[in-house]
């Protein structure tokens, strides 16, 4: 984490490029929030009609779906605060205008046509949410540090924690391959999820305040973090953590393999 | 732009690491705060009966108390026993007197009036909106949680992105029912108490908190912040800041 000695609160402070920089953050976010994508641009979120094992997994999906609802009115409210217009963007995403605005574990994976597809997803992804989410608490733009604190408590703290509790439930009742094999499919994704390392806009978002921490950094995090959870649930890590979808990560061994950066599990629990 | 200042890892507890440095720091910092969480100040708020509006705001008012002390819950339940103070202690000393304990010293006066307790509540969102900047990227991450709820409850009037007052309109209700003046004289009174709730500049706790990551920005820093959003603010409502 990374501290600044300048601060904003109201978007009339912030610089033109300081601006742009945000706006390039908010855009992937906005479509991210504002409707997951898939393979034909963007569809809503929420579509999770399949049937539910109980009550109780329709109630935490009805809940979090009004939290993304949430996220994409603050990120909406972000992009119009600095003369953005979040509407245009994911009219020109959904038409196809823009095509490098979906991220690859929405568009390539099958992750809601089951309860077990779901929950091992959202187990994955929602973590990796939150986490990139604390990397901009401390935020020089407080507006943004406050959007991300809210991410991070619905999907750090709630979301991604509930999930693992669903994946364990089905882990013990039977459905152990099967997760297992999801969690295989999907984590090279979640892995990915974090960008890649040393990126110019990494060193942009950092230099601005944007964010505090790299994406490497975020990344070891989550991996520890996962590979804490996923014991929880009954499953097992992968063999080769450092392997993406779309490349590995080999720069995280020395994070993952010391004790550094640690988020527990337990205290959501 | 200016370069970054530190790096320091985050902690979700103590299993994650911290160095005993840390811990005592830490269990400083934490214990104000729940202190100053615990203070009794804002229950002998009554809002005055015959205005049209006093069921409406004692309702918000109790709400506003209820939430302070589910902050307070949450720091009882999971952060002093996991820094390994036991809370009912600090608590006790918190609830025995309005100074007792270690609290904000906006959280240590009497409020006296309904008018004192809408200025408290204005101030107080004012001086968290400074010192709660210092803590809302704390790396010791259930205290920036703790400090985020109260950011988004005290200091926006409306989330995530309108940083300001959420009393602008009833402070204004305040100054049309009874007069600029009665009001600028309650925050005349307070205002010294506001400015003193924040910590002294470049002292060994403000180095020490910065150091290891509890904290993200110098009280100076945090003290401008509140300047400039109480000049926001009291231009708006025709107030005056006093010299």
């Amino acid at each position: 984490m990374r501290t600044f000695d300048f601060v904003y609160t109201q978007p009339d402070q912030l610089p033109d490029d300081y601006r742009e920089q945000l706006w390039k953050f908010l855009s992937i976010q906005t479509c991210i929030e504002g409707g997951m994508a898939d393979a034909t641009g963007i569809t809503a979120e929420g579509i999770n009609t399949y049937p539910m094992p109980a009550a109780k997994h329709r109630h935490f999906m009805a809940f979090k779906m009004a939290d993304e609802a949430d996220h994409a009115y603050g990120l909406f409210q972000l992009s119009k605060d600095i003369g953005k217009d979040p509407h245009q963007l994911l009219h020109q995403v959904r038409v196809g205008e823009i095509k490098d605005r979906a991220l690859d574990a929405f568009t390539q994976l099958d992750w809601n046509s089951s309860h077990l597809r779901f929950e091992v997803f959202a187990m994955l992804t929602e973590a990796a949410g939150g986490i990139a989410s604390t990397s901009a608490m401390g935020s020089t733009y407080v507006p943004w540090a406050m959007w991300n604190a809210r991410n991070f408590i619905d999907e750090g703290l709630t979301h991604s924690v509930l999930s693992m509790h669903n994946v364990r439930d089905l882990v013990e009742s039977g459905h152990r391959e099967e997760a297992q094999a999801l969690m295989d499919e999907m984590y090279p994704f979640a892995l990915d999820l974090f960008g890649a390392a040393n990126t110019k806009n990494e060193a942009a978002y950092l230099e601005f305040g944007i964010k505090t921490m790299t994406n490497t950094e975020c990344r070891v995090i989550w991996m520890r973090q996962m590979r804490e959870r996923i014991a929880i649930t009954g499953l097992n890590f992968p063999s080769d953590p450092y392997q993406g979808a779309r490349g590995r990560y080999d720069e995280c061994r020395e994070g993952l393999e010391s004790n550094w950066g640690a988020v527990r599990s337990d205290h959501a629990a | 732009m200016n370069a970054p200042l530190t790096s320091t890892p985050h902690y979700m507890s103590r299993a994650d690491g911290m160095s005993d440095e840390y811990v005592a720091a830490a269990t400083k910092l934490v214990s104000m705060t729940f202190q100053s969480l615990c203070s009794l100040q804002m229950h002998v708020l009554d809002a005055p009966a015959h205005r049209r509006w006093a069921d409406d705001e004692n309702r918000i008012v109790r709400r506003e108390m209820a939430e302070r002390l589910e902050r307070a819950r949450e720091i009882a339940e999971n952060l002093l026993p996991d820094l390994g103070v036991e809370p009912e202690a600090l608590r006790e000393e918190a609830e025995a007197s309005l100074t007792s304990g270690r609290k904000l010293r906006l959280d240590t006066i009497q409020l006296e009036s309904w008018n004192d307790g809408l200025v408290y509540r204005m101030l107080y969102g004012l001086v968290l909106t400074g010192q709660l900047s210092a803590t809302i990227g704390s790396n010791y991450l259930p205290y920036s949680n703790i400090a985020q709820k109260l950011y988004f409850k005290h200091c926006l009037s409306d989330w995530p992105g309108k940083v300001g007052s959420p009393h602008l309109g009833r402070m204004a209700t305040a100054i049309e029912e009874d007069g600029v003046d009665a009001l600028q004289s309650v925050v005349d009174r307070w205002w010294p108490v506001a400015i003193d709730s924040f910590g002294a500049d470049g002292s060994a706790n403000e180095k020490k908190y910065m150091e290891l990551g509890l904290k993200t920005r110098p009280n100076a820093m945090c003290r401008e912040l509140f300047f400039e959003r109480a000049t926001a603010t009291f231009d708006q409502l025709g107030l005056k800041i006093p010299a």
